[in-house]
């Protein structure tokens, strides 16, 4: 996550410090609960969560599969078919939700995409001025 | 301490922490224990807030599109336990796809799970909306909606510990639900219908009504069931031989929630066959009468309070790995990252 400064740390990783509750995440997304819910139904932000559960079960699959065939000597059980199985059935369920979910979901990934463009922007010029001046402890 | 924690978790290798920089950690839990938390998280009335979409879409055969799911969910659930094996310390999907694969693999995956911690409370009020919309149809849908978004952040800010405890309970009411269900359900198949031969296959194939597309399609919405199984791979901290015990209890978890679901909702499809498809007044009916449920407003806290806190952990990683424990032991091992950040 780019050293998880995915999201600006300021806003979300404030919490409160008597109950060490994150307020501002807790409203922000309450806001948005309350906004989504009048813009999706039941079925599509259910086939929406789907979209991406699917992307990480496919991703998880990979990874197993990459590390425990190719990387590590550790010995497993089938250490490819079981992940390639996996990663097979979940993409051909992902490619079976309707298209007004994958729609939704790729506008989403999109979305992910130029932000983390935009990050990327930011942190490389922060750290060329933390070069700069040395870092505080 | 918290320096070494601090490099330990910014060279973000494989290698676990030291147990001893998390204050009072213990290996406490055993498999039975994982299994059961993992039933509560997944909530085992799950199947139900699905059913009537999910029947519409398959046609009927609610109980293979959730049978096809526990598939799926199997062989991922092996992976997850693999993988936590090699990141006992920092247990999430992105953090595999990211050292395993690529980091942009690793980022796109978790901007779709901050989508999905969106996405969960939402689809919990709009549920919860329309079903007590269709109690009491006098009081506008947006009232609902504004009502239950305010009850559930409301008791986000109020805290972890007191939803953990309530949570306790609604799991237990939930289960109390299902075998209320069950029972009934059962004495009807057994009283009323007496189904015979082919009669009892109906749930899981249904020639007059059969398509594969909607099959598939439904198994692309009846998965929600299962969503939330991978929590239990973030606990190997807590947990006896966590090599051997992460891995049996994701696997098991799926394996009994795939079970418990489909004997729900296979009871549901005799009693209310795919051949009659729910219409909003079924649907009304149906929550009055307690048949084959929808989902009460029970499950919404948990669902809710999970997002926060995992959106949250997607701006400071190390709260990730005290989610899943704050579930349990209230917000004290939240502070304790707070502190191990600052100082």
């Amino acid at each position: 996550m780019g050293r998880e400064n995915a999201l600006p740390r300021k806003f979300f990783g404030t919490v409160s410090p008597r109950t060490a509750i994150p307020r501002n995440n807790v409203m922000l997304l309450g806001v948005i609960t309350l906004i989504g819910a009048f813009l999706l139904t039941f079925e599509r932000g259910a086939e929406l969560l789907n979209f991406g559960a699917f992307i990480a079960f496919m991703g998880v699959n990979l990874a197993a599969l990459v590390h425990y065939r190719f990387r590590s000597q550790e010995k497993v059980l089938l250490p490819g078919l079981i992940p390639l199985l996996g990663f097979l059935v979940c993409g051909f369920i992902w490619l079976n939700l309707t298209h007004a979910a994958q729609l939704l979901g790729a506008a989403w990934l999109v979305v992910g995409l130029l932000v983390y463009a935009v990050m990327r922007r930011v942190s490389r010029k922060d750290s060329a001025r933390s070069r700069s001046s040395p870092p505080s402890a | 301490m918290p320096a070494s924690d601090e490099s330990a978790v910014l060279s973000s290798t494989s290698s676990a922490l030291p147990a001893s920089t998390a204050p009072g950690l213990r290996r406490s839990l055993k498999l039975w224990h994982l299994i059961l938390y993992g039933i509560m998280i997944i909530q085992p009335t799950a199947p139900m807030s699905i059913y009537g979409v999910v029947s519409n879409a398959a046609r009927g055969h609610v109980t293979t599109t959730i049978l096809i799911g526990m598939v799926a969910m199997l062989f991922t659930a092996v992976s997850y336990g693999r993988m936590a094996r090699v990141y006992p310390s920092a247990g999430s999907a992105f953090t595999y796809v990211a050292h395993e694969l690529h980091p942009m693999g690793g980022y796109i995956v978790g901007w779709s799970m901050l989508m999905d911690y969106m996405l969960n409370p939402i689809i919990c009020v709009v549920w919860c909306s329309v079903a007590a919309q269709g109690v009491f149809p006098s009081i506008p849908y947006a009232a609902w909606v504004l009502a239950f978004t305010v009850v559930f952040t409301a008791l986000n800010l109020r805290g972890v510990q007191t939803s953990a405890r309530v949570n306790a309970f609604l799991a237990l009411g939930m289960s109390i639900v299902v075998v209320i269900f069950l029972a009934f359900a059962f004495h009807y198949i057994a009283v009323v219908l007496r189904p015979v031969g082919g009669a009892w296959l109906m749930p899981l194939y249904d020639p007059q009504l059969f398509s594969s597309r909607a099959l598939l399609h439904g198994t692309s919405i009846a998965v929600l069931t299962y969503i939330g199984f991978d929590g239990i791979s973030t606990m190997s901290e807590e947990v006896e031989n966590p090599r051997r015990n992460i891995m049996l209890g994701t696997v098991l978890t799926c394996l009994s929630i795939g079970i418990l679901s489909a004997i729900e909702v296979y009871a549901a499809q005799m009693v209310w066959p795919g051949r009659s498809p729910f219409s909003p007044v079924h649907r009304r009916h149906r929550l009055r009468s307690g048949g084959p449920a929808r989902r009460w407003p029970f499950p919404v806290p948990s669902a809710q309070r999970h997002a926060p806190r995992c959106e949250y952990g997607f701006g400071d990683r190390r709260a990730v790995r005290c989610c899943p424990r704050a579930l349990r032991n209230g917000p004290r091992e939240c502070a304790a990252a707070q502190i191990l950040r600052h100082g």
